[in-house]
């Protein structure tokens, strides 16, 4: 497949006053055309950073400390605001965490498209022209045109989010980032938003990168998983195989988590907390928790990425 | 039925919130005749589920009587619990306690984990002399996974958030309830934390025979947790039974749409069909409702559905619906 994004050695830190957080730790992955990129791990792992980190978003006190980052051929790091607004939306979208509340409370939603729109296209469109469109992009997402004149409190949840799906899409990016879009909406709208970005993958032939803790949802839609641990990668690998041979403890660790209906399978939480990125732990950053722990080598040594095989990459002692 | 057979018992209970200004005033029926029971006998887990908007957080206020219901009755061990004065109402709170969703919110930042701990059992004379206070304090983190000296002299916010729910459990357990209302306990925490939290549950109702009401919009929890199962709908009860019947032959066709729709954590077991989303939504709950409130979004509704409210039928002993295709 061809490669559309791919981050090298990304350092991404938060500077503050008691000292470093190491949020993003060198981290490598790849991201094809047409791919579903899932990226999940627990809560303070670096997920949303890293998402923030290749859009270039990062707000002080975070900031990229050093890396690559190489979409279609440029590497982002190195552009300037200016020409990163040529990128973002119109390339790369990004749907962010909690983005229901990203609506302004007081515009119609056309005039939040109408604003997005413009912004992203050198300014030169009228109302009218966009009008069509608008109405179209609501109906890809089965809302009824009303919906354009209609202010966010109208709008519940599950509607909201799918506002924003339909603008991260106004664009036609190749890329679409979303972290978390469905946290905090119901199961069936969670499926139909869901649903919904599988169905734009297909018709745009873009790629979608979804960040979410949740397992479940990882193995609805992703082709290719990576783990996150504690702001470096545990393992990346292809959907079936992440779940059918979890090679890392901790991936194994979080699917034995997770509660499965119509099984009666005892469920277990993993012990322990992630560490503070402050002060992460001497070597592998999972061996405190790891129940495979090797005395002597996993609390000392920091273990390499180990390539398996092309699609497929874990970092454990283990597999040395 | 004797009346003293249940520990819990809700009957045709409604509550209609007035929403709007005083000259438009609308009615919004939260919870609409809904009748269910916990019995005394044995430890029971009655799962909730449903959307939000569904009204389960209603229904788990008004049994901790945080509001007043509008009709229907509430009974605990026989007796209506708005009739609670004095020391009886001290004896409800102190045998009915509840744990809710947001392991921040309940806490004051300011009053370390002992202090928390402590209050229960000043307010419920629980122990006689510190070192009696101290020894329960410790068994009782102990039944939720916490060891007390890691914990104990803690401020929350030098707890994780599943740390936090944890200590909520244990402030419940050094009480002893009989009942512990749980509102979506588990959804702010990772899934790494929630399974702790789903086996202390179970663990609470094995060992110290504690009954749960237990909330959540998550289906695959409720199944792993509860034994008996409410699937609630705009306010209405659209269907009740034993969980593992419930969940093997769902007969409501929204009982049946949100276990299809449940991601399962296994890539061979993908959604199948594609779910249409409403276009527009509208409020329907305000309308005083003279059909099947899921009439708009249900794939078999047939006329008979738009015409008329349909009654709660029973399937067998313990498998209720309220759906015309059964009738």
């Amino acid at each position: 497949m061809d490669e559309l994004l791919s981050v090298k050695s990304l350092f991404a830190y938060y500077e503050t006053p008691t000292g470093v957080v190491r949020a993003v730790d060198g981290v490598d992955l790849r991201v094809d055309k047409n791919e579903s990129f899932g990226i999940c791990g627990e809560s303070g792992c670096g997920k949303s950073t890293l998402a923030l980190a290749i859009l270039k978003l990062l707000k002080y006190p975070g900031y990229i400390k050093s890396g690559e980052i190489i979409f279609e051929n440029t590497d982002i790091i190195k552009l300037d605001e200016k020409s990163l607004r040529e990128i973002r939306w119109k390339k790369i979208s990004y749907i962010p965490q909690s983005s229901m509340n990203a609506l302004n409370p007081v515009k119609r939603i056309f005039d939040q498209f109408f604003d997005v729109i413009k912004d992203h296209t050198n300014g030169s469109v009228r109302k009218s022209e966009v009008k069509q469109q608008v109405k179209g992009l609501l109906e890809s997402v089965g809302l009824s045109p009303e919906v354009a004149n209609m202010y966010p409190c109208e709008l519940s949840g599950g509607m909201k989010q799918r506002v924003i799906v339909a603008m991260s899409i106004a664009l036609t990016p190749s890329l679409i980032i979303a972290d978390e879009p469905t946290t905090a909406l119901d199961v069936i709208v969670q499926r139909g938003i869901i649903q919904l970005l599988q169905d734009i993958k297909n018709k745009l032939k873009n790629s979608l990168i979804l960040i979410s803790h949740d397992m479940a949802v990882q193995a609805q839609i992703s082709d290719k998983i990576a783990v996150m641990y504690a702001g470096k990668i545990a393992e990346i690998g292809k959907l079936n195989e992440i779940f059918h041979r979890p090679l890392h403890p901790y991936t194994r660790a979080l699917i034995s988590a997770v509660p499965l209906i119509k099984s009666d399978k005892i469920i277990r939480g993993i012990p322990g907390k992630p560490p503070s990125l402050k002060n992460p732990p001497s070597g592998c950053r999972f061996n405190p928790r790891c129940p495979e722990s090797l005395q002597g080598k996993c609390d000392v040594e920091d273990p390499p990425l180990i390539e398996i095989n092309d699609d497929r990459v874990v970092a454990c002692h283990l597999y040395v | 039925m004797e009346i003293n057979s249940n520990l819990l018992e809700v009957k045709n209970l409604t509550k209609i919130f007035y929403v709007g200004s005083i000259f438009r005033r609308q009615e919004l029926i939260a919870v609409d005749n809904v009748s269910f029971h916990i019995p005394l006998e044995r430890p029971l887990i009655f799962g909730i589920i449903g959307e939000s908007g569904s009204g389960k957080t209603t229904v788990a206020r008004l049994i901790l009587g945080f509001i007043k219901k509008t009709s229907g009755e509430i009974l605990f061990k026989g007796k209506n619990i708005e009739k609670f004065k004095g020391k009886e109402l001290k004896n409800y709170y102190r045998e009915v306690q509840a744990i809710f969703q947001d392991p921040f919110g309940a806490f004051n930042m300011l009053h370390s984990v002992d202090r928390v701990l402590k209050t229960p059992i000043k307010k419920f004379n629980l122990a006689h002399s510190n070192n009696e206070a101290m020894e329960l304090i410790s068994k009782s983190l102990e039944a939720v996974g916490l060891n007390a000296e890691n914990v104990l002299g803690k401020y929350p916010d030098q707890l994780s958030g599943g740390e936090r729910q944890r200590v909520m459990l244990a402030r419940t357990f050094l009480i002893r309830p009989k009942l512990i209302v749980a509102d979506e306990p588990t959804s702010m925490l990772d899934a790494s934390l929630k399974a702790d939290i789903l086996n202390i549950i179970k663990d609470f109702k094995e060992k110290s025979l504690i009954s749960f009401i237990y909330i959540s919009h998550n289906i695959s929890e409720v199944y792993y947790v509860s034994d008996m199962l409410m699937t609630m709908y705009l306010g209405s009860q659209v269907e009740i039974g034993i969980t593992k019947e419930v969940v093997k032959e769902p007969l409501h066709p929204y009982t049946r749409m949100l276990m299809d729709s449940v991601p399962v954590a296994n890539p061979e077991q993908k959604w199948r069909e594609k779910i249409m989303l409403p276009a527009i939504e509208v409020e329907q709950r305000i309308k005083l409702a003279r059909a099947c409130k899921f009439y708009d979004r249900c794939p078999k509704r047939m006329n008979i559905c738009h015409t008329k409210i349909p009654p709660l039928i029973d399937i067998s002993k313990d498998h209720k619906v309220a759906c015309f295709l059964y009738s």
